[in-house]
């Protein structure tokens, strides 16, 4: 018989037949002796158990890897987000990699306007869309593809940050590299940075913009 | 100022999703690390990133490991540490034994259809399936028999980049936040 199993500690609803009920939470590890159950009721949203997640405690220690729920990000005004990925192709692969990515994953494909038609910079929409090419629905996220330079790392990803210069002085600070100093692509300013392991990476200012989270708080995250 | 328009701008929005399929979303992005404490205190201190050790459901490895997977949050999460505003992508990271390994976005395939009908067609366009677990420690072999939250395939595209593939299990609702798709109007 399907029911819904709630994890009594972190709130995570899943749906399944008794048969195949996983032995931990998917969400945080817990046995399965900590999940509540309920018949199943048509729906995950109509379901009668639910589980208040742990408070999160902004004293934490942020090291501590153990499950708690996610921060409030809101003071951070979208600083730190991973906004684009990035990949790359060879010189005249431009066609080979429109079509792998729209044929066997549906994606809706662009150029960008600033780039050689030849070996265009793709931009990439990978799930619904705003009628401005963000993406529409959460977590996912929409990417580039791109012919590979020297400087120009891929694959690779995009973090927003609201000060380059500010950001790559924490690289450093940290144990990271600043690999290209703040340049301008389609209008845009962006650096390129290593992480302290050797992950290579670009950061992009977006130094105005805010976040509708951080105007409009979010509801039933645990954080917010 | 709210969100803004981003580049580019080709005057159409994208085309709408109306299947009921997360097929193709890149989902989160998959990256490595060496040395745990150093990677948490430089992404920490620079980017506020939060995270908490990937459950073995999701990562196959054992609680308490020394070398743990880590589910990182970059922007506001749910419980499941999923996203839960619209615009930014999480993290699974896990320890490269030798040398980093390549970035990929981790990306969802067809729920409904078996795994080696999805792969062969990928296969197919000129992508490969990567087995040697020296350039991915997520790569596997083909299993389709049991239902689970880790990555069910590592798939190289034509031009050398690698896609962390993942089929959902049943359990799927699609009450779930992140599983919105565009309806037909």
């Amino acid at each position: 018989m399907k029911k819904i199993y709630t994890c009594f500690n972190c709130g995570f609803p899943i749906a399944f037949e008794e048969t195949e009920v996983p032995a931990a939470c998917p969400g945080c590890g817990a046995p399965r002796s900590q999940f509540l159950e309920e018949p199943w009721c048509g729906s995950i949203d109509k379901r009668r158990i639910h589980v208040a997640p742990p408070e999160v405690d902004p004293n934490r220690d942020p090291f501590d890897i153990s499950f708690h729920p996610a921060k409030d990000f809101a003071p951070q005004k979208g600083d730190g987000r991973v906004r684009r990925w990035v990949m790359g192709y060879h010189e005249g692969q431009a066609e080979e990699m429109r079509s792998f990515y729209q044929d066997l994953f549906g994606w809706d494909i662009i150029d960008c306007e600033d780039s050689d038609p030849e070996n265009p910079t793709m931009y990439c929409a990978t799930g619904p869309g705003t009628p401005d090419w963000e993406p529409r629905v959460c977590s996912f996220g929409y990417g580039f593809l791109k012919k590979e330079t020297s400087d120009e790392p891929s694959p690779s990803f995009i973090i927003e940050v609201k000060d380059i210069d500010e950001t790559c002085k924490k690289v450093v600070e940290y144990g990271g590299k600043v690999l290209r100093e703040r340049f301008t692509q389609g209008g845009e300013d962006y650096a390129v940075i290593e992480d302290s392991e050797g992950n290579q990476l670009y950061i992009w200012e977006l130094k105005d913009v805010v976040p509708d989270y951080c105007t409009h708080p979010i509801t039933n995250t645990g954080a917010q | 100022m709210a969100e803004k328009t981003t580049y580019p701008h080709p005057n159409r929005p994208p085309k709408k999703y109306p299947k009921k399929s997360l097929h193709g979303r890149t989902r989160l992005m998959v990256m490595t690390y060496r040395d745990l404490k150093r990677f948490q205190n430089f992404y920490i201190h620079v980017f506020g990133w939060d995270m908490i050790e990937t459950p073995e459901a999701a990562s196959g490895i054992p609680a308490g490991d020394p070398h743990p997977g880590l589910l990182i949050a970059t922007g506001p999460a749910q419980y499941d540490y999923e996203g839960v505003t619209p615009g930014h992508m999480n993290l699974f990271v896990h320890w490269a034994p030798e040398a980093i390994e390549k970035i990929g976005p981790f990306m969802e395939i067809e729920m409904e259809v078996p795994l080696e009908e999805t792969i062969g067609k990928i296969l197919g366009h000129g992508g490969k399936l990567i087995l040697d677990k020296s350039k991915s420690a997520l790569a596997k072999p083909l299993d389709d028999s049991k239902q689970s939250w880790q990555p069910h395939a590592v798939i190289e595209d034509p031009a050398g980049n690698y896609l962390y593939l993942w089929k959902c299990p049943s359990s799927r609702t699609w009450d779930e936040l992140e599983t919105e798709y565009d309806v037909e109007e």
